[in-house]
């Protein structure tokens, strides 16, 4: 298996996971995942492969839809023997950021007592930058990990999502947490306890998603 | 002959298996997820004792790497019993450079106190924690605080701080004084004195707690509002100094130990051995800044 030889298990998959508890811990801030060349499959951004390599294994659990989704699932399982569950049960979920946001009240949100039992979502992006790019999304972010406000521009992302998301986020700690990755590699994380807002930009060519 | 490199050492890198460090890695993002909430994870067995540091080793080495820079103090102290043999221990497991010095660490694991200094954004700070639940004083099964926890549900622990204040005339818990996270979950910021408190509150660092023999893991990312438990008209103090200063330094405005002289003369001491040391060496080590500090006299 090619990844076997690309990929570093341990020193590949640890960087790769410090670079996600970084954005995860500050929220907005974009880390910037190592480009390793690593096999593909069609479908699923380098950088989402490359979390399911640092975070999946057997004892997890995961899902993807939209296109594809069964050559994405089998690709992962193959790489982390990660089992494939269904959307409502899955501990990781893989999505393209144009999927419309209905998926996202299936999730598992966790318990009261548990709340940690509930879905990571990874979505793919086109683009995200700190500066304005035409049809990005303004996402402003505040909660724990960030000191004031911080902002982020997303391209490709169906701003349904973020509704859907704020609005299972509503009754902390109950929730889910979102990662956002790109095709060149960036990443930001929205864990649960952040409260965010965006923003639409003003033109009239705003992508249409359902 | 074929040169066997991949299983050259006796031990996998950072000592536990890679199946194990995801299980952490994967808790540990949802603790950062949920500030202060304990989140249960596997605890392996390691080469200690539970109960002797092993959930900030399960942290630390779950989240280590080669180009890390490792500090780890005891009280305070890089020189004491558990800090010098964790520190072997991390070390011979992944050859990591190894520091006193706080400012140029970038993964510090303590026991029992803060750093003087004042942690930077690029500073991971690990706890080991003993007793991870801040309600287990006040109740008994562990069912019933995850259900006070899930509530938010904390009227008994603030009825056993007024008992304390009614009984003693000040609320006696010294280390491990029960703070509030993010406004919601109530946690044992690990037996830190009352001093080291109000560092936790905004830090620029990342702290993760790991209570191996309790099982638990739990996050207070930086910049998050962390506040002792206090009333309206009984507030949170820190100890008090007055009229001490450290013998070798002079400075007033740390956290001081108390030592006797075989003289039986009783003099004071910083007890952060890495603050003692810059300052001894005339260097201008910056200190956390919290308004206890600010109030004191130098």
């Amino acid at each position: 298996m090619q990844s076997e030889i690309i990929y570093d298990e341990i020193f590949d998959a640890q960087e790769h996971f410090r670079l996600i508890l970084d954005s995860m811990a500050r929220p907005g801030k974009i880390n910037v995942i190592p480009d390793l060349d690593i096999r593909m499959t069609a479908g699923i951004s380098k950088a989402s492969t490359l979390i399911a390599f640092s975070l999946l294994n057997t004892d997890a659990s995961f899902c993807a839809i939209g296109e594809l989704s069964n050559d994405i699932e089998e690709f992962i399982t193959l790489h982390t023997t990660a089992k494939i569950e269904t959307l409502q049960k899955a501990d990781f979920v893989f999505v393209k950021g144009d999927q419309s946001a209905g998926f996202i009240a299936e999730l598992k949100i966790g318990t009261l007592p548990y709340p940690e039992d509930s879905a990571t979502i990874v979505v793919d992006v086109l683009n995200i930058s700190i500066d304005e790019t035409a049809d990005s999304i303004q996402l402003n972010l505040k909660g724990p990990g960030v000191k004031t406000i911080e902002t982020v521009y997303v391209t490709g992302l169906n701003h349904a999502i973020l509704d859907a998301v704020r609005e299972q986020n509503y009754e902390f700690p109950l929730g889910i947490d979102l990662v956002l990755t790109d095709l060149e590699n960036n990443m930001i994380c929205i864990p649960r306890s952040n409260d965010f807002t965006y923003e639409l930009a003003e033109t009239d060519n705003q992508p249409y998603y359902n | 002959m074929v040169e066997n490199i991949k299983y050259a050492n006796k031990y996998n890198f950072a000592f536990i298996d890679e199946a194990t460090k995801k299980e952490i890695r994967r808790k540990l993002l949802k603790a950062v997820a949920i500030p202060g909430y304990q989140v249960p994870y596997s605890s392996p067995e390691m080469p200690i004792a539970r109960g002797w540091g092993t959930g900030g080793l399960h942290v630390t080495l779950a989240i280590i790497g080669r180009e890390d820079i490792f500090k780890i103090i005891d009280q305070g102290s890089d020189a004491s019993v558990n800090a010098c043999n964790l520190r072997e221990f991390v070390h011979q497991m992944t050859n990591c450079q190894t520091t006193y010095d706080t400012s140029e660490a970038t993964l510090i694991q303590t026991r029992h106190r803060i750093t003087e200094e004042e942690l930077t954004e690029n500073q991971i700070f690990v706890y080991q924690v003993p007793q991870p639940e801040p309600l287990r004083s006040v109740e008994r099964y562990e069912y019933r605080t995850r259900q006070m926890h899930g509530e938010a549900d904390y009227a008994k622990m603030w009825v056993s701080l007024y008992e304390s204040y009614v009984r003693s005339g000040d609320i006696m818990l010294g280390a491990g004084y029960p703070v509030k996270v993010n406004k919601r979950y109530i946690m044992a910021p690990s037996p830190i004195p009352r001093w080291d408190v109000p560092n936790l509150n905004q830090s620029k660092a990342l702290h993760l707690f790991g209570a191996g023999r309790e099982k638990r893991l739990y996050a207070v990312p930086p910049y998050t509002t962390v506040e002792a438990l206090e009333f309206e008209d009984v507030k949170f103090h820190t100890e008090d100094f007055k009229g001490t200063e450290c013998y070798k330094t002079g400075y007033k405005k740390a956290f001081l130990d108390e030592l006797y002289f075989d003289d039986g003369s009783k003099h004071f001491i910083i007890n952060d051995s890495n603050f003692l040391d810059k300052l001894v060496e005339k260097e201008s080590p910056k200190q956390h800044e919290n308004k206890y500090i600010k109030q004191l006299q130098s």
